[in-house]
């Protein structure tokens, strides 16, 4: 027979079904401490702290209102760091998606041999901590014994050492290129992932009538995958506003503050202000909120982009 | 795959001389990828002379000098041990509670459990300057900020939300009539959790577990506040940080130390490569 | 009382009604068929039993104790899942004994009881495998086994054979019947095949949109169906219905124009008899029959041979044939009644005692 409909419990009074459902809470309890101390707490007490005047965790703190947010409005280091993050999601997120696309419709190829080989290659600096491989990237990208200024010169590329990191014009764009080089790995695997899910027989149905091979990815498999693609462009937009450890180890923000993001704008301003001045954690916080709501607000765009597809795609 | 599938004789290249062409690009794009991680190890058995000379990837007197001045010098044993704690410790603690949560919240109907799940939606997404103060005056409230437990119980909220999603995603797709055999069996509800549904859904911890150990080992802007002020706290990553900002001309020591972090999680990824690649292919899917 | 009673049993969704009342009696050792259309609740009504779907209303005891609010697995019951939900990650004997070993019985009685539940089903070559190393069949008889070594009052079994094949299903089927038998306990079976429940049961319980039907033995429900839902859902093929017209002096007008003479006792209101139901051997072939139309379907089973006749107004009859018969689609067939009618009055219910003229002359 068919499955009953739902089995809702019945309604009885909320007494009897918080203990009736005493076991599930004492089950979730360890969980929702987690959560309770790692995010419910933090997300209301930063509102709280953007409007305090704070500046250290011993020292005391005073309500100003909304005077961090008015403050924040006028300060052009603020704005330029957001405008950075923005900038650096733009710079990275269609290079990586369309790049790894490429690389994953080549290795998903049954023809192509050694993929396994390639694809393991390509992912491994995904895995690899952020901060460490920044910290040698630097090592390499120095404009002094750098190899890969040495690699550049003696291909004739380039006839005198670059300062990638060290050089305002150059240091965002080097972090970008840097940063897609470290996570295409991840988005290739995406991109296999969703390749994945079309039959087999797709292929050759295609085959038997004639389609040709970019006929094929274009009009066959790019709209089967294109509900994936929000999804990855979602995940790979939060990753790229999230880039403190690469920036932080590889310029801290500088040269000149050329290179400075949100996050590094928060920690300068938080645990590392330069010397003299104090750290200031309410002011900080305020910039985290606006940036937090700013990415929520993104968030919340992409997903429900993504229901809109999922609904369209199901119409079919 | 598509590309080459449909077989013409105008093309210019046959699919299979394509696919060679195509192997060539893939395999330089593959040198570039690995070419740090070689250079690196490379670096760390040089003296730094060599390391500034240029030169070929071969050392040409391996040397151990650089590890031995890391590990003892730079104190990279001690973070090495405090990175492996904070891993192992914070991965126990994340399974155990995104589990048990994910399994509760879509199995079974308690009251709040739609703002529950709202509530976790909402907070998918919150990037790590939103709570890192919070988070850091909390363990200073809770007395942990001057031990590692403070760094395993904030390293434990770095995926929290997303693990639980999984979980949850997964535990409803399994048939409601195992749990209702256990239920015939007289099987309570934990142990119905422990001995049938946590043993199903294997391949979810081994995703959340692949996922925590990668974003413990490679955490940073965390630990880099929780030890600002104790040294003796930091983490590989973190120490390799405070190693290039207090040597900065010592190539051979940091590339040492550098190995010394990136080395084992590249040589875990190697050995359980198929479980790396499937648990985060698995995030996205889910 | 022993055995399983059911009183007034009512269960509803908010305000949906899916069972109306089900009042029902199970002697122990009795084996009890639920069988209905899907969505008639049947197996809504076993899941109560077992302890799975909370009772809106009236009461279910077992053996007398009133188990209304008794946890499941504290009724004395054992239950056959249609999927067999069967643990992917235990062997056979470890899902066989589960339930025991988590309720604290020493290993040495769950190895006894896993073992001769083991040769009882002819799977103790399996007691080592993992579910997905079985075939259909062999992990049928485990989520049997389960059950067994639980020692129950009462099996349930929720469709138990409609994952399987054909054969298997046949196989399996007196299989079942083979270990009622054998370990002469109380069952209680679900299905929608009316031809599972015919075959093994000693009472079949006949259900419509949560509403009891008809309770009897399967020869009683063939017989004497009390409706024209029984009538339609028990045998196959189907019961023929077609309208009728009845005369006070009992000439009968079927489609098309043809009359049968019926012979009515006493107290019948002609007025009220709607339909005349015949089965496909109740049908015989006659040149002069009352029943005229064309052949379009010729089914040879070898042993029996079933002809679809469309009639007038285009019903369709199915009658059992000679099996040699030479009919062939397109041909006209003339039919006339002999043996076991059922009349159903207007509200669908049977009107009992009504034979053909004919025979009594």
């Amino acid at each position: 027979m068919t499955a009953p409909v739902s089995p809702r419990p019945t309604r009885r009074r909320l007494g009897a079904r918080l203990w009736a459902a005493r076991m599930e809470y004492l089950f979730m309890l360890p969980g929702l401490i987690l959560f309770g101390l790692l995010i419910g707490y933090p997300m209301v007490a930063s509102d709280w702290f953007s409007l305090l005047d704070w500046s250290g965790f011993d020292a005391k703190s005073a309500f100003i209102g909304l005077g961090n947010y008015r403050e924040l409005w006028n300060d052009p280091y603020f704005w330029g760091a957001f405008r950075r993050s923005f900038f650096f999601m733009l710079g990275t997120v269609p290079m990586q998606m369309g790049l790894s696309l490429v690389l994953a419709i080549v290795l998903n190829n049954r023809l192509m041999k050694w993929a396994a080989v390639f694809r393991t290659a390509i992912f491994l600096p995904v895995v690899a901590p952020v901060a460490v491989t920044g910290i040698v990237l630097t090592l390499m990208l120095s404009p002094f014994n750098g190899p890969v200024n040495g690699l550049l010169m003696s291909l004739g590329v380039i006839r005198a050492p670059l300062d990638f990191l060290g050089s305002p014009d150059l240091a965002m764009p080097t972090l970008i290129v840097v940063f897609v080089w470290k996570w295409i790995g991840t988005t290739m695997v995406y991109w296999l992932a969703a390749l994945q899910t079309v039959p087999d027989e797709l292929y050759e149905a295609a085959r038997l009538e004639g389609v040709k091979g970019w006929q094929m990815t274009l009009f066959v498999i790019l709209p089967i995958i294109l509900p994936f693609a929000i999804v990855i462009a979602l995940v790979s937009a939060i990753s790229a506003l999230n880039v403190f450890p690469l920036i932080q180890s590889m310029t801290g923000g500088g040269p000149f503050y050329a290179t400075e993001v949100m996050e590094v704008y928060i920690f300068r301003n938080a645990f590392a202000s330069t010397a003299g001045s104090l750290p200031r954690l309410g002011y900080a916080s305020a910039a985290g909120v606006f940036f937090g709501l700013a990415i929520m607000v993104l968030t919340l765009l992409q997903i429900a982009s993504v229901r809109w597809m999922r609904r369209s795609t199901r119409d079919v | 795959m598509s590309e080459m599938r449909a077989s013409s004789n105008r093309q210019l290249l046959s699919p299979r001389r394509r696919m060679q062409v195509a192997s060539v690009f893939l395999a330089l794009i593959c040198c570039i990828h690995v070419w740090p991680l070689l250079w690196m190890v490379s670096a760390s058995f040089k003296p730094n002379a060599e390391i500034f000379a240029g030169g070929g990837l071969i050392p040409s007197a391996p040397t151990f000098d650089n590890y031995r001045r890391a590990w003892t010098e730079a104190h990279m044993s001690q973070y090495f041990l405090n990175t492996l704690f904070v891993t192992v410790l914070s991965t126990l603690i994340v399974v155990l509670t995104t589990s048990t949560m994910g399994y509760a919240i879509s199995r079974r109907h308690f009251p709040g459990r739609g703002l529950l799940v709202g509530l976790l939606v909402f907070t998918l997404f919150v990037p790590q300057g939103y709570t890192i103060i919070p988070v850091f005056e909390l363990l200073g409230a809770l007395g942990l900020s001057q031990s590692l437990w403070g760094l395993v119980l904030a390293t434990s909220g770095g995926s929290f939300v997303v693990f639980v999603m999984l979980f949850a995603g997964y535990f409803s797709q399994i048939p409601k009539e195992l749990e209702e055999a256990a239920r015939m069996d007289g099987v309570g509800f934990s142990r119905t959790f422990l001995f049938v549904m946590l043993p199903l859904a294997r391949p979810i911890v081994v995703t959340v577990v692949v996922l925590q150990v990668l974003h413990a080992w490679n955490d940073f802007l965390l630990p880099l506040v929780v030890t600002l002020a104790n040294p003796a706290l930091r983490t590989l990553s973190v120490g390799v940080y405070a190693f290039k900002g207090e040597n900065y001309i010592d190539w051979g020591g940091m590339t040492a130390a550098a190995t010394m972090s990136i080395l084992p999680i590249v040589v875990l990824f190697l050995f359980l490569q198929r479980y790396f690649i499937d648990g985060l292919a698995g995030a996205v899917k889910g | 009382m022993s055995g399983l009673t059911l009183t007034g049993v009512r269960k509803s969704y908010g305000k949906v009604d899916v069972i109306h009342g089900v009042d029902l009696h199970v002697e122990p050792g009795e084996f009890v068929v639920f069988v209905g259309p899907s969505g008639c609740g049947k197996s809504t009504l076993l899941r109560m039993i077992a302890g799975l779907e909370e009772i809106s209303g009236g009461e279910v005891s077992i053996n007398g104790r009133r188990v209304n609010d008794v946890e499941p697995s504290r009724r004395g019951v054992a239950m056959v899942f249609q999927s067999y939900a069967l643990y992917p990650h235990m062997t056979v004997a470890g899902n066989m004994g589960f339930g025991l070993r988590m309720n604290g019985v020493s290993r040495q009685v769950v190895d006894e009881r896993v073992t001769e539940a083991a040769r009882i089903l002819q799977i103790s070559e399996l007691l080592n495998r993992k579910p997905r190393a079985l075939s259909g069949g062999q992990r049928q008889r485990v989520a049997i086994g389960r059950a067994i070594v639980r020692q129950p009052d009462l099996f349930l079994f929720d469709e138990p054979l409609s994952n399987l094949d054909a054969e298997l299903r046949v196989a399996t089927r007196v299989e079942i019947a083979r270990l009622h038998g054998q370990l002469a306990a109380t069952m209680i079976y679900v299905t929608h095949d009316q031809v599972e429940a015919m075959t093994l049961a000693d009472k079949i319980v006949v259900l419509r949109a949560g509403r009891v039907e008809q309770v009897g033995t399967p020869m009683e429900l063939y017989h004497k169906p009390a409706n024209l839902f029984v009538a339609g859902f028990i045998g196959s093929p189907k019961m023929n219905l077609m309208e009728v017209d009845v005369a006070s002096n009992g000439l009968a007008r079927l489609p098309g124009g043809g009359t049968v003479r019926l012979a009515l006792p006493d107290g019948v209101n002609v007025a009220r008899l709607r339909h005349i139901g015949l089965r496909p051997d109740a049908l015989t072939e006659d040149a002069q029959g009352p029943i005229t139309g064309n052949v379009t379907v010729i089914e040879r089973l070898g042993d029996a041979t079933y002809v679809h006749l469309e009639i007038a107004g285009g019903t369709t009859l199915i009658a059992k044939v000679d099996p040699e018969t030479r009919l062939s689609p397109g041909a006209p067939l003339s039919l006339r009644p002999a043996g076991r009618l059922h009349l159903f009055d207007a509200a669908g219910a049977a009107v009992p005692g009504i034979t053909l003229h004919d025979e009594k002359a």
